[in-house]
């Protein structure tokens, strides 16, 4: 089979061959990347569409040449390996021309026939003036059908109207249920083998499910699992296992945000205001993204998608009755107070159940705040699609080392430690120690006066 | 006229009893459980009790004495297919006696025509 330059847009007249993963002589089977082309619009991986063996590149890395012209050979089993090149086998000078322009400048869908008539007797096929192949009509064939079909091929499995049907309900994957039984050796699906993949499915969870195992004696107590643990539960499960996440830490001065806090207190002495450090740091958080976009996004497959808002989610505890992460949008835009204020009201509506529909979803970051309850350091999991969550820890007093122009001192400082886990797949460790950096320096040093 | 889960026989006639007794046969040795649907008349057409029972099994035969050109079985399955296509689980399935002029002799008459155990095979054959 011959395997031709595929049309790879519209317009596209021609196409680079920028890679083969195959040599000549390899055996190919039918779905393995064969090789990379690029063009000026565009890049993509072209499968083999049947089994053989390569016996022949046409096309070398780097070089280009039109669409439909031929690229490759691939000869199946039992096929018979075609004739040598055409041009070495012909003599006639006029003849070597027109097959030469045919090749350059056609889309040879009339290859074989060709070949096979040129065997039997050259002068009847090629007139030297105009082969009867030689159609206008011929340069507008492009070779497609080598190349959708593949993807049909793919999944060679025929559902009875029912089977779909039913399998739609059920919402299975059709392509890991075409996978499933093409394992199987079933070229067609009822309602009873459908009915088998589920109940297959379904044995498959109860399996992650240990509940079988459990020592009634030791543990007598059940605790039903509200709503919200279960969603809960179901997300973080999602997670674990399909984000790669690591973790990264940095200790944080919070002093001077104390002198804020202070001047806050006196600046408005006549109101019941009350900034918290989770106030600071979302705010430190919202500022540094602007820096770091890309903590700030959600990851699919093939792209990391960078959100145009910063929408932080927040984690409260609902009195130990599960979390819920209420969404503050937009509070990059939001100075301190103002954001406080929205903060203050969002964590207060979630404890009491008051939230709006909306407020649930939208969130691009996570912040999550365990500090309230002493702890040193949390390691949070990832949210996806969101691709990092912060969690802010204990702020204690504690002896730390000064240095200044004085020389190195101990003094007494507050020290919160904040913690980032992240999708290792959206960016890597330094991209994310960076972040850190930024809204640890932004929580000491920035002029937090501007915002007051 | 007999209730069952696998599949659906619609028969009239003299076919009635010759179905009947293929599904009895079919679960005795194969546990196959096939519904069959006595027509009485084809006009009116009990669309309805057709509609339920395919509905039910997913599958569809007609069994009928007439030759097979532009049979009432036809008619049957082109509405079954059209107004119950995602209730199908499987084709549709015609048996007739062929497209022949019906023979005079007896016994090719008896070949001709529908049978307890052409039923059977053939239902046999589709479900297995």
């Amino acid at each position: 089979m011959n395997i031709l330059m595929p049309q790879l847009g519209e317009t596209v007249a021609e196409g680079t061959v920028s890679k083969w993963h195959k040599n000549i002589g390899d055996d190919i089977k039918s779905g393995e990347i064969l090789f990379e082309i690029e063009t000026d619009k565009t890049s993509m991986e072209i499968p083999a569409t049947t089994d053989g063996k390569l016996t022949k590149i046409l096309v070398n890395e780097g070089e280009t040449t039109s669409v439909g012209s031929i690229v490759a050979v691939i000869i199946g089993e039992g096929e018979q390996p075609p004739e040598d090149d055409i041009k070495e086998d012909t003599t006639s000078e006029n003849i070597n021309k027109s097959i030469e322009s045919s090749q350059s400048d056609l889309p040879i869908k009339n290859e074989e026939s060709f070949t096979s008539k040129k065997t039997s007797n050259l002068e009847i096929v090629i007139d030297t003036d105009a082969p009867e192949w030689f159609s206008f009509l011929n340069e507008v064939q492009t070779p497609d059908d080598n190349y959708e079909a593949f993807s049909s091929k793919n999944i060679d499995i025929k559902f009875t109207p029912l089977a779909k049907r039913l399998a739609n309900n059920e919402r299975v994957d059709l392509i890991k249920l075409a996978d499933y039984f093409k394992k199987n050796n079933a070229r067609k699906v009822n309602r009873k083998l459908l009915e088998d993949y589920i109940s297959s499915l379904s044995v498959t969870k109860a399996r992650s499910n240990i509940s079988g195992k459990i020592d009634h004696v030791l543990y007598p107590e059940k605790v039903a699992l509200n709503r919200i643990r279960r969603t809960t539960g179901q997300r973080l499960s999602e997670s674990w296992p399909q984000v790669p996440q690591a973790f990264q830490a940095v200790e944080v001065n919070f002093s001077n945000l104390d002198k804020t806090r202070n001047e806050l207190k006196q600046k408005y002495s006549d109101r019941d205001l009350k900034v918290s450090y989770l106030s600071f740091v979302a705010r430190a958080i919202s500022l540094a993204i602007k820096e770091y976009p890309l903590v700030n996004s959600c990851f699919s497959e093939k792209e990391l998608h960078i959100a145009s808002e910063v929408n932080l989610a927040i984690a409260v505890d609902l009195n130990y009755n599960g979390l819920i992460v209420p969404v503050l949008k937009n509070s990059d835009k939001m100075k301190l107070l103002d954001l406080n204020e929205n903060l203050n009201d969002l964590v207060q509506r979630a404890q009491n159940n008051k939230l709006k529909q909306e407020e649930y979803f939208g969130g691009t970051y996570t912040l999550s705040n365990n500090g309230s309850m002493g702890t040193y350091m949390t390691a949070p999991i990832v949210n996806p699609p969101q691709v990092a969550i912060m969690s802010f820890d204990g702020i204690q007093k504690r002896p730390v080392i000064i240095e200044d122009s004085a020389g190195d001192t101990i003094g007494i400082r507050k020290i919160g430690v904040l913690g980032q886990s992240f999708d290792h797949r959206a960016f890597d460790g330094a991209y994310a120690a960076s972040f850190l950096k930024e809204v640890k320096s932004i929580i000491e040093e920035f002029n937090w006066n501007s915002e007051i | 006229m007999r209730e069952g889960k696998d599949a659906t026989i619609i028969a009239l006639a003299l076919m009635v009893p010759r179905a009947v007794a293929a599904a009895d046969k079919l679960m005795q040795e194969h546990g196959i459980d096939v519904e069959v649907v006595d027509l009485r008349t084809l006009v009116p057409l009990d669309m309805k009790t057709i509609s339920k029972s395919v509905s039910k099994t997913g599958r569809l035969f007609t069994v009928e004495e007439n030759p097979r050109l532009c049979g009432w079985g036809a008619e049957i399955v082109s509405i079954v297919v059209d107004e119950l296509f995602w209730d199908l689980d499987g084709p549709a399935v015609r048996i007739t006696t062929p497209h022949i002029p019906l023979p005079a002799a007896d016994n090719l008459e008896d070949i001709a025509i529908p049978s307890v155990d052409r039923i059977y095979n053939k239902i046999l054959d589709v479900l297995k």
